[in-house]
This record gives C-alpha cells, structure tokens and sequence, in this order.
C-alpha cells in the first residue's frame, strides 16, 4: 500500500519479532532445563554410576523379543535323528554261509547308480532272501534315504515278522548271563534295523506307534557297555554317548549310530505320538529311582509329575516317559548332541506350559532351575549345532525362538548365532542379529539413560533399525523397574535374564561378595 | 529417583515396582511426582511463560512505540513522503 509510514515502523516490527523469538527461546530454555533436572542424568555422579551398574531383568524387553520370533520360527516340532549309515562288506561274513551272497551284493550297491535302480535291485534282493537282516537294513536305509518311509517300514516289518532273529538278540542282551552270541555284529544289526524301523515310522503319520523298536535299541545298547565295547567307554551307562558303529563297519565314528540318536528318536516318538501306555510293572521300572539327597530340577520336576500322573489316571503318560527320559539323560550329563537337546527343551517346556505344572508344583525356585537347566541346553545346542543339513532350517528357527525366551548372555554364542543365520532365510535372520545386538544394546543401555555414555555415542538401540522404538519403550520400563528396587548399596532384583556391562548376574553377585 | 523414572516411562503403564514403591506416597505427593515427571507439564508451562513473556516485551514496545509517536509531526512525515515521490501535489494532497 502506497503512502506515508510511521516512522517508528522501521524498529517496532522487527522489535516484535525479536521479542516473540527470546519468548520462545527462554521457554526452549526453560523447558530443556526443567526435564533435564528432573531426569536420570541430574542425579549425582555417584548414583548414576550406581544405576549405570545396576543389575537389569529384562522382561518387557524381552517380551517384545519374543514377539520378533513368534510367526515362521516353528512351534513343538521335534527333530529326529536320521536313520545310520549303511553296513560295511564285513557284515556279510558274519552271517549263516546262506545268507551271505544275498547280504554281500546288497551292501556292493553302496553308491552304485542312482537310488532309484538300487532300489529296484535291492527289492529283487529282498524278494529272493525276506528274512535276511542286513538286505533289510540296506533295502530300508535306501527306502528311507529317498524319502519313502511307509516302504520301508513295510519292508522291516516284513523282514522281523519272519525272523525271530532280533527278538533272541533283544531278550539274551536283557539276560544278565546269556548264551546267545551278542557279537558287536549281531547287536549291532538290531540296534539299526529297528532304529531304521523307529525313523520310518516317525517319518510318516498315521504309521503303527514306533514306540516297541525304539524302546528295543535302548534295550538293546545295554550290553555293548556291559558284554563288549562297540561304545566308546567300558561300564558306561547307556544314556551317556555309546557310538555304535553299523554292522561289519570296525571304526566308530562318523559312520556310527550314537545312542544319544537312539534316545532323541524315542522321546520325539513318546512326544509326537502321545498315546503310549505301560503296564503297572514298566511304570515301576521306569520311574523308581533312588532317592536324591539334592535333586536335579528336572528330577524335581519329573518326581512330581508322576505323582500327580498316579493321582489323575496317568495322563499324559506318553509324555511323562519322555520327561522320565529326558531326566535320564541329564542326569549324566548335558548332552552335546545339538537334536538332543532342543529336543528335551521342549519337552522341559510342554510339562511347565498351562496347567500341566499348577503352582504348588512348579513354584518360582523350581522355575528358575529349569531355566537355568533350559539356557545351558541351548547354549550347548547353539556351540554344538551338529544337526544333519536337511534339518538345519528348523533348528536354526527352533533356537531362535528359544533364544529370544532365555537367558543366556548372548555374547556368549556370538560366533555360533552368526553361523546359524547363515541356515535362516532371509527375511528371519535379521531377527536372529536383532537378537544379538538387543543384548548388546540393554547392557549400554543403563549408562544412555544415565548420561555416562560418550557424548557422540549413538542411542544403544540404534543398530535395530525399526523394531528400536518399541524396544527401547520396552527396555526403558525395565530399567524402572530395576531402579525403583534400588537402594543406595545396591539391592537388586535376582532372577530373569540380566544385563550390566560389566556381564551376567552371577558375576555381579560373585564380585559384590568379594 | 520417582520423578525420574516417571519421566523416563513417559506415558507408558509403569512396572510394578514403581507402583509399589508409588503406594507408599501420598495421593499429593503422587500427583506432585506425576507432574515434575510429566514433559507435557513443563511443556505447558514453558510455553505458558512465553506467551507472558511475549506479552509483556510487547506491551514495553507498544508504550514506547506510543511515547514516541507523541513527539513525531505526522505532517512532516507526510511532507518527506510526498518529496521523496515523483508526482507534484495537487489541490487534492494540499486540501
């Protein structure tokens, strides 16, 4: 608009301006100075240093990871153990001189062809000697190799219905002083044939119950520690690691069955299947043990479970036996079979889910052992990770999803997650370094809050991309939960998956003892 | 230690510790804590300062803005502008 200003424009506008500016900045001002003062970074330097040590549980945080894995990272599936290597040429001479041309041209087919044309050789064998054992173990071992495990089962069946041969091994490896030759060889041919039967059988819904072949081997290995040494130690017994080797075959090794195979296909057989029952006297001998002056959770867990299962009519039997085998098993030792032990995790999990462990039984103390007993399997399954190729997807996906439920330092199996997401699709292996660096990221985390991280330091969370907001919301609640328990001196909360910098709770307890 | 893990939560549902250790306050002392802890609080109440703050720069400009105009001629002012342009006044602009 043309015409003539107020001369006193020139100042007074721009003076507005710069006055509504300094309002603004002292409320800017204002605002940083109040929420800073009352935050965790104006408390006094020795308290802070205090919190930032302080010993976190992660449960929200954990919560959240939880759910990172919760969709295609499997559920209770049990991974069984393969059916063992094929005999060697050695076999044949120990048989009966009629059986043995039959036995040394099956077991010459070793690699000859493709799978197939064996297949058809070996069923022209089979047809021409039915009850020739080690036709049968070759004949089924392809069978099951390619995929075809009602064939197989159907062969064994066939095979042991006409021979009584395995039942004779079977009762003379029972009988303290037996007659019977139990040669390595002759075990040995049971122990993999009802195996094999045991793998066709889990392989295949709807089959006959795999429980009688896989209770026979388990049997059955009892006297390769007790008669001879086809195991590696004299006098073992056979839930520890006896390698059996395959019939004819004199080296153990990578050509050997283990008895942890044995046991792993047998508590994945009473777990799929759920319907076996004993008899009184099995029940006996099955879950009779000496008393335990300290028992083990697991003994604790299975103690109480049988005597609420003779309470309520044995339900869930199937899965008790899993559980009695599963105790067995741990009792030794932790298993270093990768298989194994994911498999007993989760039948340490089925029997504390819902209501199958009330409170009086599971009480929070028995809880905590059974986490703890949980962590040391998975972190031995992650170190070991010895699992067959064909099933190293699943079981990548299996301890994913344990992992982001235990407690274990995840640091300390840095090296073996980053060998396991290489077994992961791809859209899921983020999740399992999300994992990781979540860990990494809740022992920074104390110090950020704290302001005792460096000043340049991005926010601990930062390396988990788009899952950070939620988690950081997650783990900032944990650290209040932590601080309003703290007292100066420390009091701290003493179970759940922990996190300082300075490592795991027991560290920090063992250094705030000395 | 309150107000600063009630400001830490946000508006997040608190753990249960901090509710319990909350309990043992007054309902008083507890909304104290809330507040002190709340950054909508303290956003509320810097922006509450600013609008004050602007208001009275505002007024101090406005007055001697006023105070000034007191002593300015308007007519010289008009004078000047009408030099300072092209078009010669006419009757009109003298009237």
């Amino acid at each position: 608009m043309a015409g003539p200003r107020h001369p006193d424009d020139r100042w007074f506008w721009p003076a507005v301006a710069l006055a509504l500016l300094m309002a603004l900045g002292y409320a800017s001002i204002y605002y940083v100075e109040q929420t800073k003062d009352r935050s965790f970074a104006s408390l006094p330097e020795a308290t802070r240093e205090e919190l930032a040590e302080l010993t976190v549980v992660a449960e929200a945080s954990a919560e959240v990871e939880r759910e990172w894995v919760k969709e295609g990272f499997g559920g209770e599936e049990y991974l069984t153990a393969p059916v063992g290597p094929l005999p060697c040429a050695g076999a044949a001479d120990a048989l009966p001189p009629r059986d043995r041309a039959a036995a040394r041209e099956a077991i010459a087919l070793h690699g000859d062809g493709d799978a197939e044309t064996r297949i058809e050789r070996l069923s022209t064998i089979a047809d021409t000697e039915p009850d020739n054992l080690i036709v049968a173990l070759v004949f089924a071992t392809e069978l099951i190799d390619a995929g075809r495990a009602a064939e197989a089962d159907r062969v064994i069946s066939q095979t042991l219905d006409r021979t009584q041969d395995d039942e004779r091994v079977i009762a003379a490896a029972r009988a303290p002083r037996t007659r019977l030759d139990l040669s390595d060889q002759n075990v040995s041919t049971v122990i993999h044939l009802h195996h094999a039967l045991g793998v066709a059988r889990l392989g295949q819904s709807g089959a006959a119950p795999p429980w009688k072949s896989l209770k026979n081997v388990i049997g059955s290995v009892k006297p390769l520690s007790n008669l001879r040494l086809i195991g590696t130690s004299r006098g073992a017994p056979s839930w520890s690691k006896l390698l059996i080797a395959a019939p004819g075959c004199t080296a153990t090794g990578t050509a050997s069955l283990s008895s942890y195979d044995l046991y792993n296909n047998l508590i994945a057989g009473y777990m799929r299947g759920g319907r076996f029952e004993g008899d009184d006297a099995m029940r006996q001998r099955e879950f009779s043990r000496p008393p335990r002056t300290y028992p083990s959770p697991v003994r604790q867990l299975l103690d109480a479970q049988v005597e609420r299962a003779k309470a309520n009519g044995w339900q869930n039997e199937s899965q008790l036996w899993a559980l009695s085998n599963v105790e067995q098993l741990l009792d030794w030792r932790r298993p270093d079979d990768a298989r194994l032990n994911l498999n007993a995790i989760q039948v340490l999990d089925w029997w504390l889910a819902g209501d199958r462990c009330p409170a009086e039984v599971c009480t929070p103390e028995l809880r905590k052992g059974l986490a703890a007993t949980k962590d040391e399997l998975l972190e031995q399954a992650f170190l070991r990770r010895n699992v067959a190729p064909d099933q190293q997807r699943p079981f990548a996906q299996a301890v994913t999803r344990m992992l982001a439920g235990s407690n274990i330092p995840r640091t300390r199996i840095a090296d073996a997650a980053t060998a396991v997401r290489e077994w992961l699709p791809q859209s899921q292996s983020s999740s399992l370094a999300d994992l990781s660096a979540a860990d990494g990221a809740r022992s920074e985390l104390p110090r950020w809050i704290t302001g005792l991280a460096a000043e340049d330091a991005q926010p601990p969370e930062a390396p988990l991309g788009t899952r950070a907001a939620a988690w950081r919301k997650a783990a900032d609640r944990d650290f209040a939960a932590a601080a309003a328990t703290w007292g100066p001196g420390g009091r701290r909360a003493s179970s759940g998956r922990c996190s300082s910098r300075s490592g795991s709770c027991s560290a920090r307890r063992r250094r705030r003892r000395r | 230690m309150l107000v600063a893990i009630r400001q830490l939560l946000g508006a997040s549902a608190p753990p249960k510790a901090v509710t319990d250790l909350e309990a043992k306050r007054s309902a008083t002392d507890r909304l104290r804590i809330r507040l002190a802890a709340s950054k909508w609080w303290w956003g509320f109440l810097a922006a509450l300062s600013a609008v004050v703050m602007a208001l009275v720069f505002v007024w101090v400009l406005v007055t001697v803005r006023d105070a000034r105009a007191l002593r300015t001629s308007f007519y010289n002012v008009e004078l000047e502008y009408l030099r300072s342009s092209d078009r010669p006044p006419t009757d009109k602009d003298l009237a």
